[in-house]
């Protein structure tokens, strides 16, 4: 089977020499069974690809739902936070603003630990617990719950299921990240937060600030600040993390 | 094929993300599907999911030339009605009835009922390969799903850290393995052409 598709692959990107392809496409008349895999491999691609312009409609839509719809489950519904991002960002920058003076005393000069810098930052947005009442939904609040009380070790397997099913959820993908990040998997960390960094999504910049966070949990400054320096000026995390380096580099 | 419907304008919105028209979408059509759904044993959050994915359906099947010949409301709800009755069946509700289509079904031109048929059909063939993708190991879920989130092979090679010629070997490897549990599933000939 996996010599077929190498085969299919290489026949759809065009690279089979001209007697190669005389022979897949007389295999093609002749053989069932390959004539299937060929047919089913063409349907998965058709089925699953989805393109940077699904993924931005997908996110307009999920934003336009939450304005549309309320989401009456009677009893079981947890709405932790309302469903417009502007307000939440506000507040959320306000109350790191506070957190910094209280806790990182600017007016007192002594250079921050990674450690406790660290501490300071990766602080991650909590998870909606809204209750749909399918299974799957069953599953999201289950993980939404793990998560939200950084039981890390408990979620990942969690989160993992969830994002097979809805692969567009982006608040997903950087949770599970930031599971990773707390359970000492920073490759895998890595790899979901640079896949969410390179997409359109509105986590994109918090992707790569959690990024940064991973090679500064592993006390590695250098990386730490020249991720932090790929937020642009326009980013909401942009001024978090400007004086993320500023405090790195006292 | 019968003449292009004004409505059209909600198909070429989806294709462009005209998010003003896309409102218009759910500020016009919203409340029927809610009613629907919440008539038929669903929550408004279940309403949401079906108005929302319905959505995408119609986008996607506007990608391949997809054309409005009837009027937007009449569709919808004829896809997401469609939608939210494979969902129930497929969680064995018992009492659903669908009593009223709300006469939309006189207002859906033929070739309307066809496309909406062949998004029904395009979603349970997605729901099975999901359920088998499920099946896979992590790595070459990963693997498949990076390559189908419209990335080109090289920059999943250096997202997953390796190169371009063992990334290629390794999804064609996963290809082989997540057709042959398509394989063995005993519905999987609806994913033939």
């Amino acid at each position: 089977m996996e010599k077929d598709t190498a085969q299919i692959d290489k026949y759809l990107a065009g690279e089979l020499s001209s007697d190669e392809l005389q022979a897949f496409e007389k295999r093609l008349r002749e053989d069932h069974s390959f004539a299937e895999t060929f047919s089913l491999y063409k349907t998965i691609q058709n089925e699953m690809n989805s393109g940077d312009d699904e993924k931005e409609l997908k996110e307009n839509l999920s934003q336009l739902s939450n304005k549309y719809f309320a989401s009456k489950t009677e009893t079981r519904v947890i709405p932790l936070k309302s469903g417009n991002k502007k307000w939440w960002m506000y507040a959320a920058a306000a109350a790191a603003f506070i957190t910094i003076l209280l806790l990182f005393k600017p007016w007192q000069d002594s250079p921050l630990s990674n450690e406790e810098i660290f501490a300071q930052y990766a602080i991650p947005e909590e998870l909606p617990m809204v209750a749909r009442g399918t299974n799957e939904d069953s599953l999201l609040i289950k993980a939404s719950e793990l998560f939200n009380k950084k039981d890390y070790a408990a979620a990942i397997p969690l989160l993992d299921s969830i994002i097979k099913l809805k692969p567009a959820e982006a608040q997903l993908q950087l949770s599970l990240g930031i599971s990773y990040l707390n359970t000492g998997k920073f490759d895998l960390a890595i790899n979901w937060f640079d896949s969410l960094a390179a997409g359109q999504s509105i986590y994109k910049y918090d992707a790569l600030a959690w990024k940064a966070l991973t090679f500064l949990k592993q006390d590695n400054k250098a990386d730490c600040i020249a991720v932090l320096k790929q937020i642009p000026a326009n980013a909401n995390n942009f001024n978090k993390a400007d004086k993320m380096i500023r405090l790195l580099s006292k | 094929m019968s003449a292009i419907h004004p409505d059209n304008k909600y198909i070429v919105a989806l294709l462009h993300n005209d998010m003003v028209l896309v409102e218009e979408i759910y500020s016009r059509f919203g409340g029927k599907i809610k009613h629907m759904v919440i008539n038929n044993n669903g929550s408004e959050a279940d309403a949401a999911d079906v108005f929302q994915e319905a959505l995408v359906d119609i986008y996607k099947k506007a990608k391949n030339g997809f054309t409005l010949s009837c009027p937007m409301e009449a569709f919808l709800y004829l896809i997401c009605r469609n939608r939210w009755m494979n969902q129930i069946t497929r969680k064995k509700y018992n009492n659903v009835t669908f009593a009223d289509d709300e006469g939309y079904s006189n207002l859906v031109s033929e070739d309307s009922f066809g496309n909406a048929e062949q998004i029904l059909i395009a979603q349970n063939r997605k729901n099975l390969i999901e359920i088998k993708l499920a099946e896979l190991g992590d790595s070459c879920r990963q693997l498949l799903q990076h390559s189908w989130g419209g990335k080109k092979m090289e920059e999943v090679a250096s997202l997953m850290n390796t190169t371009y010629a063992y990334i290629r070997k390794k999804k064609s490897d996963c290809m082989g393995k997540l057709i042959t549990l398509i394989k063995s599933a005993p519905d999987y000939k609806m994913l033939l052409n």
